[in-house]
């Protein structure tokens, strides 16, 4: 009788632990160093009660993920709105950027039930809830489980054919700061992983048409179809700048040493290398050859004036 | 004898009756249905639910999290550039979906570029709850003829990027968006309105953002003034 109570308990006490395992909001830990020096080690953490950092790589936008993260330092001042931040990536990589940190901005009176600005990393610790507004933050060390393996980040490399038929070799390819391509099916959104994709065929939309069909053919021969925006109309409210960089910085990457950019309108066809393909690759790219005479210099050239 | 075999018959469907309409009274409706509360978690699956900060309708899919196949999604909203969307009305059940168990990310679709995903492992017999940052914000347009219906665009903090558009409505109208900060812009040449307003989400928090007429003129009567300074 005894063991069966025993047994019960036991029982209980792992179902508990699962079912809080599984509501656990956020599985980040994290040492956050404050201008001061104090060191907080805090668990479940966020910015915003979000996983991810908006920063800005060479003035553009992107959202990089905390658990990709090995340490975060800000290298500004308390009272700029906008820092200096140096990233280093769980795979050794190193990346400057910028980070808007707010500064001594408050909140505009139109907010609702908002008393304080929204910019601030925030946790548990042993002591209670935690948060720090991210201006006082001079350094954050993540904590991840000794062992996990981070998560993969390729580098993608491509060809891709323009509509008047020019092709570039790019490095690195992104959609909109992202490795991922947004789409349509009907009036809803998904999106494409550019990791699992051996090519992107772009049929032709008329003249002015704001979207463009698209088949995408995954590495394993699935086929999704779908429409993306490929929109030239300027927007009113549009600022020269973001409109030049919605309608021709859809696709970036690098080719050779120099920046490349591409926007959706002008893409013909993306096809993607696989690593193992790439020495095959560089022996047998005479064969698509439709436009072979666009050499490396060309390319070059062509990339940063798109 | 006949009279005997007749009364047992009527009986017999009076009760074949009675039993049908309790029958019927006792049924829970599926889902979306019109059952009261929730219906129970079906055998061999397990319950995922949204938390979403008091916002009772996304749109969002799950995908299964080692095939990546889509296996269930929602589209009730329009989308915000719809002149036609609007809030639909009250909805007291958070969304949720039934699955097998396993692990799935779901993403839900913002009004903006940027999605919000979420990894979860759906356990049988169980409901797990999916926090969602997300929140929403109001834009309330009026002119000399009360609400209307203007685009407006939707940028990140800095306005470098502009990461959605949206169309004011003359209804209640909320936009959704992760939690963050943004700046929305009205620009109507025709009438040289040019507003840039900060937007704060905040999960489980509205924010309304009320763009006014110009000051009226002064009636007869009254004091000639400025207008009051619009919020």
């Amino acid at each position: 009788m005894k063991r069966k109570g025993l047994w019960g308990g036991i029982a209980l006490c792992a179902a508990l632990w699962v079912s809080a395992s599984g509501a656990a909001t956020s599985p980040l830990k994290a040492t956050v160093i404050d201008r001061y020096g104090n060191q907080h080690q805090v668990d479940k953490f966020t910015f915003q009660g979000r996983q991810d950092l908006e920063i800005y790589v060479q003035g553009q936008r992107r959202l990089v993920e905390l658990v990709k993260v090995d340490r975060l330092r800000f290298e500004g001042e308390r009272s700029d709105e906008e820092q200096r931040v140096v990233l280093v990536f769980r795979n050794g990589v190193q990346e400057a950027a910028l980070m808007v940190t707010g500064g001594s901005a408050s909140p505009h009176q139109d907010a609702v039930g908002g008393g304080s600005s929204g910019r601030r990393f925030s946790g548990v610790t042993e002591l209670g809830p935690f948060f720090i507004l991210a201006s006082d933050v001079q350094e954050i060390v993540l904590r991840h489980p000794v062992g996990e393996k981070p998560p993969e980040e390729k580098i993608l490399k491509a060809t891709i054919i323009t509509m008047d038929g020019r092709r570039f070799e790019v490095e690195n390819l992104r959609y909109h700061g992202k490795q991922r391509l947004d789409f349509f099916r009907g009036r809803n959104k998904r999106f494409i992983p550019l990791d699992k994709v051996a090519r992107i065929d772009f049929e032709d939309g008329g003249t002015g048409d704001e979207f463009r069909p698209i088949t995408a053919t995954y590495w394993s021969g699935k086929t999704v179809m779908g429409t993306v925006e490929a929109s030239l109309v300027r927007l009113s409210g549009e600022t020269d700048k973001s409109y030049f960089e919605r309608v021709n910085r859809a696709f970036t990457g690098v080719v050779g040493s120099s920046p490349f950019a591409i926007g959706m309108h002008d893409v013909k066809h993306i096809r993607f290398r696989q690593d193992k393909d790439e020495e095959s690759a560089e022996g047998g790219a005479d064969d698509t050859a439709d436009s072979a005479s666009d050499s490396a210099d060309d390319d070059a050239g062509a990339g940063d004036s798109q | 004898m006949a009279s005997k075999i007749e009364y047992t018959q009527v009986r017999k469907w009076f009760l074949v009756g009675i039993a049908a309409v309790v029958a019927g009274c006792a049924t829970t409706g599926g889902s979306g249905g019109g059952g009261y509360g929730l219906p129970p978690i079906p055998e061999g699956k397990g319950r995922l639910m949204l938390e979403t900060g008091g916002i009772n309708e996304v749109n969002y899919y799950v995908l299964d999290g080692e095939t990546g196949e889509e296996v269930h999604s929602e589209s009730p909203r329009m989308a915000a550039s719809s002149p036609i969307g609007y809030e639909t009305g009250y909805r007291s059940l958070p969304q949720f979906v039934d699955l097998d168990p396993g692990r799935y990310t779901i993403v839900v679709n913002t009004d903006i570029d940027d999605s919000v995903e979420k990894e979860v492992d759906v356990l049988m017999g169980q409901e797990m709850y999916a926090t969602i940052p997300i929140g929403r914000f109001q834009v309330i347009f009026s002119d000399a003829q009360g609400r209307s219906q203007v685009p407006f665009l939707i940028f990140d903090y800095n306005l470098r990027t502009m990461l959605g558009r949206g169309m004011t409505s003359t209804e209640v109208r909320y936009f959704i968006m992760p939690v963050g900060e943004y700046k929305v812009r009205i620009e109507n040449s025709p009438t040289g309105l040019d507003e840039i307003r900060p937007v704060q989400i905040s999960m489980g928090q509205t924010q309304n953002i009320l763009i006014g007429p110009p000051p009226s003129p002064a009636q007869p009567g009254e004091s000639g003034g400025e207008g009051d300074a619009q919020p």
